[in-house]
C-alpha cells in the first residue's frame, strides 16, 4: 500500500467504478508494486526523446520534508510556469505543509540536481493545484499552456519523478474528459506512477495540457486540465495580487464556494425518478452524477435486495484519510419472500443501522457525528428519518452530513434511502436533504 | 412437669440452635447464671427479659430493665413487652429468640408435594419455578430465531436455549449452594423462580425500551427510565435471593439489595461511558408495527429542527481544536 494512496471507502467500492490512487510517493514504497509499474513504462518515441531533452530542466522533484527528522515524508513533481520562480504542482503534494506549516517544509530538486527551498504561495483545493514560489535566481525556461482543443487519441507526454527513479517521460493518449464530475478531469491513457503527481503532461509542441493527478491502474490515468492551472497562474501574476495570509482559511473558503455551486440547484427541478418497491425515488439529478443498480437474483433467498446508487466522481483530497466533495445517494429496497416480519425487521434494522458508510474516517480533521432521529409522514407513507452531521475541525464552516430514511408500517417491505453530503455548509446540508426527501413518494 | 413455654435460640438464618422448655413462670432470660435461660451475648444484660403472664393471663415477654432493650424481630422500636400469642420472635442484645406457647397447636403436617405456606411456598412451587424458567428459555429462543436471517438454520436457536437453561441453573444453583442449611430442601426451586422472574422482567423492559425508542425517537427519558427500572429489578433480584437464604430484617435486606444493585449498575454505566460519546442520537430501531400505530410528525417539522443540531457539532469542533 505504501506507494500511492488508495481510497479507504472499502464499503462503497462494490458500485464504484473509479478507485483513484494519487500519484504521490509516500515513505516506504512497496517493492512489488514498484517493479510491476516500472515494466509498464512506455518506451519513449523519437518525439519523446526530443521533448525530454528540451524540457527536462523545467520539471523539478518536490520533496516534503519533516522538519524534526529532516527526512522526506513524500515526494511529487512540479514544473516552472514563469521566469520568476513560480511552479505548479498538486495540492495533495503539499497538503501536509498547508495543514501543518511548522512541521513540514518543501524543497525542490531540479534535473541538474540542485536543491532549493520553496514556499506554497496559493492553492486551488477543488482542482487539486498549488502554486509554489522559489528564489527567482534560476535561468531555466518555463512551460506555457496549450490553448487549442485536443483530439481524442492525440499523443501526449507526461513528465515526472516516478518512484524515486529520476525524471521520466511517459507517452500516452488523450481520451476526453471525465463524464461524471462537475469539474473537468482529463482521461489520459498512459502509465502514471507514484511520484509523478504535479508533473506536466505536454503535447508534441511542448505546451502543457494537463497536470498529472491520479490513476486507476492499467494505464487509466487522470490529469487536471492545464487551463485551470493557467487561470491560477494568471491570477497570481496579475498586478497587485496578494497571496492569502492563511492558506487553511483559504481552503475552507474555496470549499464553501465550491459546494455552493455544486448544490445550488441540486434536487430543485426536473429531477428524474425511479420506481422501486412501490416508491417513487429521485435518481440521476445532474449530468455529473453516475448511477448504478444491482439486485440479488437468488430464488432461494428469504428476502430480496435491490440497490440503486448515484454518486459524483468529484472527490477532493484534503488529507490522506480525509476526502471530501462527494455527493452520493442510495435507495435500498428489501422485500421479504415469505419471511416472518419479526425476522425480516431485524435484517431491515441492521441494514438501516449500517447505512452506506460512504464517508471517510476523517481522523482528527472531523468531529464525531451528532444526529436527530424522528418518525415522520411524507409522500403518503411513514418513515423513520435521521440526520447525522459532523463538523470539520480545521476548515471553518464545513460539515459532512448523512440523511437517512426508512419506510415504516410495511411488514414485508423496507425502503432505506440515504443521502451523503461531504464538505458542505450546515445550511446546505439541511436544505439539500429537505429537497431530496421531498422527492420521495409512496404509491400504495 | 409440663412446660408452659419454650425458648428457642435462633441462628442468623432463623434456624433453631437450642430449644429450652420453661416449666415455671415468671422465667428470666439474661447473661447471669441464675436465669432460666442463659445467653452468651455481651450485649445482653445480666437479667434482660422476663417471660410471664399479664393481667388477663396471656403469655408475654417483658423488658426486665435491660441496658439495650427488647425488640420485636422484623422491625419496630424498643418494646416494653411483647405478646407471645402462639409464638413470637424477639431480639435482645444480638440474640434472636423465639418464644413458643405449647398450648397453641402446631399446624398439620404437609403432604408430600404440597406447597409450603406463605410467599416462600409459592416461590418454591415446582410448577411456578419450571414455568418461569421455561418462559425465559422460550424468550431466549425467540430472540435467537428473530435475530438470524436463515430460518432453516436452527443451530443458533439451540445454542440460545442451552445457554439460557445453563445460566439459570448455574445462577440458581450457586445461590442454593451458598444458602445451604438455611432451610430444609426446595431452596433451589425458589432461587430458580427468583432468577427466572427477574430475567423475564429484564426481557420485558428491554423489549419495552426498544419499542419506546422506536415510537418516540426524540424522547431522552426512555434511556433514563430503562436505567431506573433496571436498577430496581436488580435490587429485587438480590432481595429475592437474600430473602430465601437469610433471615435478615426487611429494612436491612432492602438496603443491602439496593446497595448491590446501584454498585453493579454504576460500574456497568461507568465502563460503558468510558468509550465517550457513544450516544450520537441516531436510533436505528425499526419495529413491524402498523403504520397507524406509529406516531409521526410532518417531515417539514423534522427538517425545521435540524438547525438546532449545529450548535452541538460546533461545540465538538471547538473542543477538538
Amino acid at each position: 500500500m505504501g506507494a500511492g494512496l488508495t481510497r479507504s471507502l472499502a464499503a462503497s467500492t462494490d458500485l464504484r467504478p473509479l478507485a483513484l490512487a494519487l500519484l504521490l510517493l509516500a515513505a516506504a514504497p512497496s517493492a512489488a508494486l514498484a517493479r510491476q509499474d516500472v515494466d509498464t513504462l512506455a518506451a519513449p518515441s523519437g518525439v519523446a526523446a526530443q521533448l525530454f531533452r528540451r524540457y527536462a530542466d523545467r520539471v523539478a522533484k518536490v520533496e516534503v520534508v519533516e522538519v524534526g527528522s529532516g527526512a522526506k515524508a513524500l515526494t511529487g513533481s512540479a514544473f516552472f510556469v514563469s521566469g520568476d520562480g513560480l511552479l505548479i504542482t498538486n495540492y495533495h503534494v503539499v497538503a501536509r505543509l498547508v495543514a501543518d506549516p511548522d512541521r513540514y517544509r518543501v524543497q525542490l530538486i531540479d534535473h541538474g540536481g540542485t536543491t532549493r527551498s520553496a514556499d506554497v504561495l496559493v492553492v486551488d483545493v477543488v482542482h487539486d493545484l498549488a502554486v509554489l514560489e522559489t528564489d527567482p535566481g534560476h535561468n531555466d525556461g518555463y512551460f506555457t499552456f496549450a490553448t487549442d482543443p485536443l483530439d481524442q487519441g492525440q499523443r501526449l507526454y507526461a513528465l515526472g519523478h516516478p518512484l524515486e527513479l529520476g525524471l521520466a517521460i511517459v507517452e500516452g493518449t488523450y481520451n476526453g474528459l471525465l463524464k461524471h464530475s462537475l469539474y473537468p478531469r482529463i482521461h489520459f491513457t498512459g502509465a502514471l506512477n507514484p511520484g509523478m503527481s504535479g508533473g506536466p503532461t505536454i503535447d508534441a509542441a511542448g505546451d502543457v495540457v494537463g497536470i498529472n493527478v491520479s490513476t486507476d491502474g492499467n494505464e487509466v490515468s487522470f490529469l487536471v486540465p492545464g487551463t485551470q492551472a493557467a487561470l491560477l497562474v494568471a491570477q497570481v501574476e496579475a498586478p497587485g495580487y496578494r497571496p492569502p495570509d492563511d492558506l487553511t482559511a483559504d481552503v475552507a473558503r474555496q470549499l464553501r464556494a465550491y459546494q455552493r455551486t455544486y448544490l445550488g440547484t441540486l434536487f430543485t427541478r426536473n429531477v428524474p425518478t425511479t420506481e422501486l418497491g412501490g416508491a417513487t425515488l429521485p435518481t440521476d439529478p445532474a449530468p455529473y452524477f453516475n448511477c448504478w443498480a444491482d439486485a440479488d437474483n437468488d430464488p432461494d433467498a428469504t428476502y430480496q435486495n435491490v440497490v440503486h446508487r448515484c454518486s459524483t466522481d468529484d472527490e477532493i483530497f484534503l488529507a490522506e484519510d480525509h476526502w471530501s466533495g462527494v455527493i452520493e445517494f442510495q435507495h435500498r429496497v428489501l422485500t421479504a419472500a415469505g419471511m416472518p416480519s419479526a425476522q425480516f425487521y431485524r435484517i431491515y434494522q441492521r441494514a438501516f443501522a449500517q447505512g452506506t458508510d460512504a464517508l471517510d474516517d476523517g481522523g482528527d480533521d472531523v468531529t464525531d457525528f451528532r444526529c436527530i432521529t424522528r418518525n415522520v409522514h411524507q409522500g403518503g407513507a411513514r418513515w423513520r428519518t435521521a440526520f447525522c452531521v459532523r463538523a470539520y475541525t480545521q476548515l471553518d464552516g464545513l460539515y459532512d452530513a448523512v440523511f437517512r430514511a426508512a419506510l415504516l408500517g410495511r411488514p414485508d417491505t423496507g425502503i432505506i434511502t440515504e443521502l451523503t453530503l461531504s464538505g458542505v455548509t450546515y445550511d446546505n446540508a439541511v436544505a439539500v436533504s429537505r429537497r431530496f426527501f421531498g422527492l420521495v413518494k409512496w404509491k400504495p | 412437669m409440663e412446660a408452659v413455654a419454650f425458648v428457642e435460640v435462633l441462628d442468623r438464618r432463623g434456624q433453631v440452635r437450642t430449644r429450652q422448655p420453661i416449666v415455671e413462670l415468671p422465667a428470666t432470660i439474661g447473661r447471669d447464671y441464675h436465669n432460666a435461660v442463659i445467653l452468651d451475648d455481651r450485649w445482653a444484660s445480666a437479667v434482660h427479659a422476663r417471660i410471664t403472664r399479664d393481667a388477663e393471663g396471656r403469655l408475654i415477654i417483658e423488658d426486665a430493665g435491660s441496658e439495650n432493650g427488647l425488640f420485636r424481630a422484623g422491625g419496630g422500636g424498643r418494646a416494653r413487652q411483647v405478646a407471645i400469642d402462639g409464638a413470637a420472635v424477639v431480639r435482645m442484645g444480638r440474640t434472636f429468640l423465639r418464644i413458643v406457647d405449647p398450648s397453641v397447636p402446631v399446624p398439620p403436617a404437609l403432604r408430600y408435594g404440597a406447597r409450603l405456606p406463605g410467599f416462600d411456598g409459592w416461590l418454591e412451587a415446582p410448577a411456578v419455578a419450571f414455568t418461569a424458567a421455561a418462559l425465559v428459555t422460550a424468550a431466549a429462543a425467540w430472540q435467537a430465531w428473530a435475530g438470524h436471517g436463515d430460518p432453516s438454520d436452527s443451530s443458533s436457536i439451540v445454542g440460545a436455549t442451552v445457554t439460557a437453561v445453563g445460566v439459570l441453573v448455574v445462577w440458581a444453583g450457586t445461590w442454593a449452594f451458598a444458602g445451604r442449611g438455611s432451610a430444609p430442601g426446595g431452596r433451589f426451586l425458589g432461587h430458580l423462580t427468583v432468577a427466572s422472574a427477574t430475567a423475564l422482567a429484564f426481557i420485558g423492559i428491554i423489549t419495552g425500551a426498544e419499542y419506546a425508542a422506536f415510537l418516540w425517537p426524540g424522547a431522552r427519558s426512555v434511556g433514563a427510565v430503562t436505567f431506573a427500572v433496571a436498577v430496581i429489578l436488580l435490587a429485587l433480584l438480590f432481595a429475592g435471593h437474600l430473602l430465601i437464604n437469610t433471615r435478615l430484617r426487611r429494612g436491612r435486606l432492602l438496603a443491602t439489595s439496593v446497595a448491590i444493585a446501584v454498585t453493579a449498575v454504576t460500574l456497568v454505566a461507568l465502563s460503558l461511558s468510558d468509550g465517550g460519546g457513544s450516544d450520537t442520537g441516531f436510533s436505528s430501531t425499526l419495529k413491524p408495527l402498523r403504520a397507524t400505530a406509529i406516531p409521526t410528525e410532518d417531515a417539514s417539522r423534522f427538517f425545521d429542527q435540524l438547525p438546532a443540531l449545529k450548535a452541538r457539532v460546533d461545540s465538538l469542533a471547538s473542543d477538538t481544536t
